[in-house]
């Protein structure tokens, strides 16, 4: 809890003026509520002695008065208890956000995009949120209202305080024995709820096995024998939650009876006066409400000092790049890539994706990339990219190291398509575009007609401005991954790396692709994993990766006269191609 | 957990068909009109009794305290003591009522929408995502549950007391109990304008979480593009500009929840001043005794209580009402596929299977995924279809179960055609024995016998003899719990689970639809001897992936396109050196 409170500080502290006020007017507020019953005291005290017309309404439009006080002074501390809880769920995303967007390769390895989702979504809106404002402040303002309600009961009465008090430890006590016993319900209703769940899925995606076993009736029974478990936790849950329930809204009342006979007997022999029981009645019920929020404060603490550790285990991750000493040079013209013995680690153990790569792509060349899955291809693209950094040996470019040039510079001049197409929610002119500034509209149109996306533009209703729904949704594969070839030699890369780009194209569609990109880029160096036996056998170098590093390399009549397990991909993928089985 | 965001949430553009959904609803309720007559019984006992405590303050301060009767104040204090327990305890006694009779409710009606929903055909289950389907069955209806828990006695319960406190306060002073009678009617259209002016800003919200989360998926899974790019900054602020999207529906939404709130907290003191002012005079008249007054004060406190329930009421009964009739409208379904009319039993298949000139497609306007497919399976004899993905071979089989009515030709058992049989014992005599499964959260024993406990156990022992599979069930005692869908099995151990299920369910003829994954070498060879026993025992048809299970068959069937190209042995097809020679040197061949 500690730790919690330590992490959220600092973002206090830059909004110093808000916290003071949701501070000061949420003490101002716990002040404020102890008034009303003295007032009560006062009118009840009034009328039984000495009736004053006067003195009574006073008191009444006190009572309005206080009233509207705790109405302003609630109004200021939740509208910026609310403001705070939302507005440091949107710091701490954005924290995050532009923390991970910048890290490479290994992390999202590390981390599947479900689970960051998860962290960024859930656990920042529904866990941290809500406790990281309201939860600490309500917890403040209610150890406030319940220090002011005693104190003001003993200044009041010592004796009646002592009644009203007696029962609150045990009621504490118990409902925190309770409120442990509800825990474990709560696991194992949990559990129920999950097994229920794990149970349909499996009967919906094995459907087919289901219906054609005909064994639907024994899947009903088995199905009735699990809700039965979920209803009977079900109700001994809620058995314990009623009773849980009792120690906060309706426990007063032990306090009220022992204030009626102890109080009462007081009264009567005049060392306490009648409106002084009335308003230990309404302290009574005052002092059991702050103590919710106290037991709330304990367990939302504990969720959201759960959430905050995954929280903090995104931000402490480090990207793995490293940059030469000695400054950054923005990247000129890309004449030549030169991999010499490089290699990578795997994140997750100590073997490696990639060693000893060693070869160079000269301007105007296209290399192929090909091999088995899993062989190190795409992770061969992201080092040339630099989306993952090489652990060994070494890239160069156009002879100098490749960390010794500024990474954006570097980019800029590097056109990538990623294996499945990335395609962003918004038009087609949004994602060919990637708010890259200085493209005129002449190369926008060159890069589709280059991509052979143009021959498809009459086809979307509102052409460029044809939104693709979410992740693409609305528009074909094909069309997607020539949306991305398109996005890639918008602007005119001196570097194209493209992981396997051309799968969902038929074999004329991909020549006419390879001839306009010649065409319209003569000096642009190729990078390409592919399948398609034509785009491997006319490219300019092959590289044939197996189990991460170089099994086999040359031209294509080379690794053939080879006979080794270039031949063997190769007259494999032909014969694919020749029953139309996609790879 | 997570389970998808989204679909459950209310589409403010969905239209309800609130007749059909109504309907559902009291369709749910009146088979337990004895249960919900209980619960009124405990609802009006508790509320009854917990009204009866300010008249024991009226009392004590009215008539013990002048009276300075000590025991006339021990008296009135038990009395409220043992009223309040009483309280409680019929109060326990309502809600769990309620808990059991919802929770009745609940688990007949998730079992009759499993049973309605396993009736459908196949296109139902390809036309919805798995998630989508979970989702109907638990989250709707636990939806339905709180309407029962909470809403639909409660507002009952809070009318009821509505009544009753103003009946009891009217008898002692008609005159003030007139002046409060105003406030409550006002509160009731102020909660009604409320929930009119949040539920659309509500559900902003929780449209921009949606949003949020599908950001935030497609932004993370296209990162090496945006790196690429070097894009950083504008993702950032395009994740910044959503931020603020919710950050100011949020606060939109927020600013009527706090003043609503508060305002409601605000009439309170408000009535209290009110009663004080008037009452006050009355008391100083002689009209009104103090106890009286004290006890309209405690009366104020309950009448406000069910004020702040009501918004949560109607915000309830709003996606109770989405929520059943997503409910009615798959229950509203009905399947294509159903038993004829005059079935024709089959017990026993004792010649064999034939196609004959089959053409099929999914719909009229498609195109043909079956064309002219002929051939004949003699019972306890084996064959092997393979062919590329999407050429035809899985729906070979479908058509066998009739997952699917063909468009022309004939299918046929023992010279019957299938369309004339009887749907379950089709299916009882025919199985199907899929090798990529999920495993079902139960024991090894309840997967093996896919639990159906009408099975003996001893049939499953003989069953695991006859394949030879003792020392893997040594391995995986049959008491082993399977966990998160057999997440504590490897692939090529559930693989052998399936296989043994096939000769658990004693079918005699089945389909194997093999597994394309690899595995080690040791369950590699568990599964070839559990299928040479299966081969041993069964009329077979393999959708095969397997070189030990093309060479055992008796004959192979290669379909491609929706034809079939080639048909004969292994031996024969090989050495006739055509399509299939081709594929075998692709699928078996040493790459």
């Amino acid at each position: 809890m500690l730790s919690t409170i330590k992490w959220l500080y600092p973002y206090w502290r830059a909004h110093a003026v808000r916290m003071t006020v949701i501070v000061v007017f949420g003490i101002g507020s716990a002040v404020l509520h102890t008034v009303n019953p003295l007032l009560i005291k006062n009118i009840i005290n009034g009328l039984t002695s000495s009736p004053n017309p006067e003195y009574i309404r006073h008191n009444v439009l006190m009572i309005l008065a206080v009233g509207f006080g705790i109405y302003l002074t609630n109004l200021v501390a939740q509208r910026n208890r609310a403001y705070m809880n939302a507005r440091l769920e949107w710091e701490f995303r954005r924290k995050v956000f532009d923390h991970i967007i910048r890290l490479d390769r290994n992390f999202y390895h590390k981390y599947t995009t479900g689970d960051l989702v998860t962290r960024l979504a859930d656990d920042i809106s529904e866990k941290i949120s809500w406790f990281s404002c309201s939860g600490v402040f309500r917890f403040i303002q209610s150890i406030f209202t319940l220090a002011a309600v005693i104190f003001v009961m003993l200044r009041l009465n010592p004796r009646l305080s002592f009644w009203v008090l007696l029962p609150l430890p045990f009621i504490l006590l118990l409902s925190i024995r309770t409120g442990r016993l509800l825990t474990g319900k709560y696991t194992e209703l949990q559990e129920s709820i999950t097994a229920l769940y794990d149970f349909l899925e499996t009967c919906f995606t094995g459907i087919r096995v289901i219906k054609a076993n005909a064994k639907e009736a024994s899947q009903e029974a088995f199905f009735k024998s699990r809700t039965a478990g979920q209803r009977e936790a079900e109700i001994s849950t809620a058995r314990l939650q009623i009773i849980f329930s009792y120690f906060w809204h309706e426990a007063g009342f032990i306090s009220v009876a022992l204030l009626y006979i102890a109080g009462g007997l007081m009264v009567i022999n005049g060392t306490a006066t009648l409106g002084e029981l009335i308003a230990f009645q309404f302290y009574a019920n005052m002092v059991v409400h702050p103590l919710m929020d106290i037991s709330q404060f304990v367990v939302a603490g504990n969720r959201a000092g759960v959430s905050i550790k995954r929280i903090n285990e995104l931000l402490a991750t480090r990207s793995a790049l490293k940059f030469a000493a000695g400054g950054k040079a923005a990247a000129g013209c890309i004449r030549e890539l030169d991999f010499r013995k490089a290699g990578l680690k795997n994140p997750k153990g100590d073997d490696l994706l990639l060693r000893d790569i060693t070869f160079k792509a000269a301007r105007g060349q296209r290399v192929a990339l090909v091999g088995k899955i899993g062989c190190g291809k795409s992770t061969l693209l992201a080092l040339a990219l630099r989306l993952s950094e090489h652990d060994a040996g070494e890239i160069l470019v156009n002879g100098a190291d490749i960390r010794t040039l500024d990474l954006a510079s570097f980019r800029e001049k590097v056109g990538y398509t990623s294996q499945e197409a990335s395609i962003f929610t918004g038009t087609i002119k949004d994602n060919i575009l990637m708010d890259r500034p200085d493209v005129t509209p002449e190369m926008i149109d060159k890069a589709l007609e280059t991509a052979q996306l143009k021959q498809d533009m009459h086809k979307f209703p509102k052409g460029l401005d044809t939104s693709v729904g979410t992740r693409g949704f609305s528009i074909s594969g094909g069309q997607k991954q020539r949306l991305a070839i398109a996005r890639a030699i918008l602007t005119g890369p001196d570097v194209l790396l493209l992981d396997d780009a051309t799968s969902a194209m038929d074999a004329q569609t991909e020549d006419q692709f390879w001839k306009a990109f010649r065409r319209e880029h003569p000096d642009t160096i190729c990078l390409a994993v592919t399948h398609r036996a034509h785009t491997i056998e006319t490219s300019d170098h092959i590289l044939t990766l197996d189990g991460g590093r170089i099994a086999e390399q040359g031209t294509h009549a080379e690794l053939m006269a080879l006979g080794g397990i270039y031949k063997q991909i190769y007259e494999r993928r032909k014969l694919e191609e020749e029953l139309g089985e996609r790879p | 957990m997570h389970h998808g965001h989204g679909d459950d949430e209310q589409d403010p553009k969905e239209k309800i068909d609130y007749r059909a959904t109504f309907r559902l609803i009291l369709s749910l309720m009146k088979p337990r009109k004895a249960a919900f007559a209980l619960a009124f019984a405990y609802m009006a006992a508790s509320t009854l009794i917990s009204l009866a405590n300010p008249i024991v303050a009226k009392y004590i301060i009215d008539t013990a305290i002048p009276a300075k009767d000590s025991r006339m104040l021990l008296l009135a204090t038990a009395v409220f003591f043992g009223n309040t327990v009483l309280f409680l305890i019929f109060n326990y006694l309502l809600v769990l009522q309620l808990v059991r009779t919802g929770q009745d409710i609940m688990v007949s009606l998730k079992e009759r929408m499993l049973s309605h929903m396993l009736g459908l055909d196949l296109d139902y289950y390809s036309a919805n995502p798995v998630g989508r389907l979970t989702a109907r069955v638990q989250s709707d209806t636990s939806t339905l549950y709180a309407l029962f828990t909470n809403t639909a006695v409660t507002i009952f319960n809070d009318a009821l007391m509505f009544l009753a406190v103003f009946g009891i306060m009217a008898f002692y002073n008609l005159k003030l109990t007139l002046v409060l009678l105003p406030v409550f009617p006002a509160i009731l259209a102020l909660t009604w304008v409320y929930v009119r002016v949040t539920s659309p800003l509500s559900i902003t919200v929780r449209k921009l979480t949606a949003e949020v989360s599908a950001f935030l998926t497609e932004q993370l899974n296209g990162i090496g593009v945006i790196q690429a790019f070097s894009r950083e900054a504008n993702t950032s602020a395009r994740m910044e500009t959503l931020n603020e999207r919710k950050f100011s529906a949020e606060m939109r939404n927020e600013i009527y929840v706090v003043v609503f709130f508060l305002t409601v907290l605000f009439l309170h003191p408000a009535a209290t001043a009110a009663v004080f002012g008037l009452g006050g005079t009355m008391v100083i008249k002689g009209t009104l005794t103090v106890g009286v007054l004290v006890m309209f004060i405690l009366y104020l406190g309950q009448l406000f209580e069910p004020i702040f329930r009501f918004s949560e009421h109607i915000s309830i009964i709003q996606r109770s009402f989405s929520a059943g009739h997503r409910i009615s409208r798959i229950l509203a379904l009905r399947p294509a596929l159903v038993e004829p009319k005059k079935p024709h039993f089959l017990t026993s298949v004792k010649d064999g299977i034939e196609f004959r000139n089959v053409w099929m497609r999914y719909g009229k306007e498609s195109e043909w995924v079956l064309k002219d497919v002929s051939f004949s399976l003699p019972r306890g004899r084996s064959m092997a279809i393979v062919g590329e993905t999407g050429g035809g071979k899985t729906t070979v089989t479908s058509l066998l179960f009739r997952f699917y009515d063909f468009e022309k030709g004939h299918v046929e058992i023992d010279g019957t055609d299938v369309r004339r049989l009887s749907l379950k014992s089709l299916r009882s005599a025919i199985g199907l024995v899929q090798q990529d499964i999920y495993l079902f959260p139960g024991t090894v024993m309840d997967n093996l016998k896919m639990m159906d406990s009408s099975i003996p156990d001893a049939r499953v022992h003989e069953a695991i003899r006859l394949m030879g599979l003792e020392a893997f069930f040594k391995k995986h005692p049959l008491t082993k719990k399977v966990v998160e869908k057999g997440a504590n099995l490897s692939i090529g151990e559930k693989q052998v689970v399936s296989l043994a299920r096939a000769m658990v369910l004693d079918q005699e003829v089945l389909v194997l639809d093999e597994a394309t994954s690899h595995m080690d070498p040791y369950t590699e060879r568990l599964i070839t001897g559990a299928i040479k026993h299966l081969l041993k025992h069964k009329t077979l048809i393999i959708i095969a992936h397997r070189l030990s299970t093309v060479r055992n068959v008796d004959r192979i069937l290669m379909v491609s396109g929706g034809e079939v190209k080639e048909s004969g042995t292994h031996g024969e097809l090989l050495a006739a050196g055509g399509l299939y020679s081709k594929y075998y040197k692709l699928q078996f061949g040493d790459t």
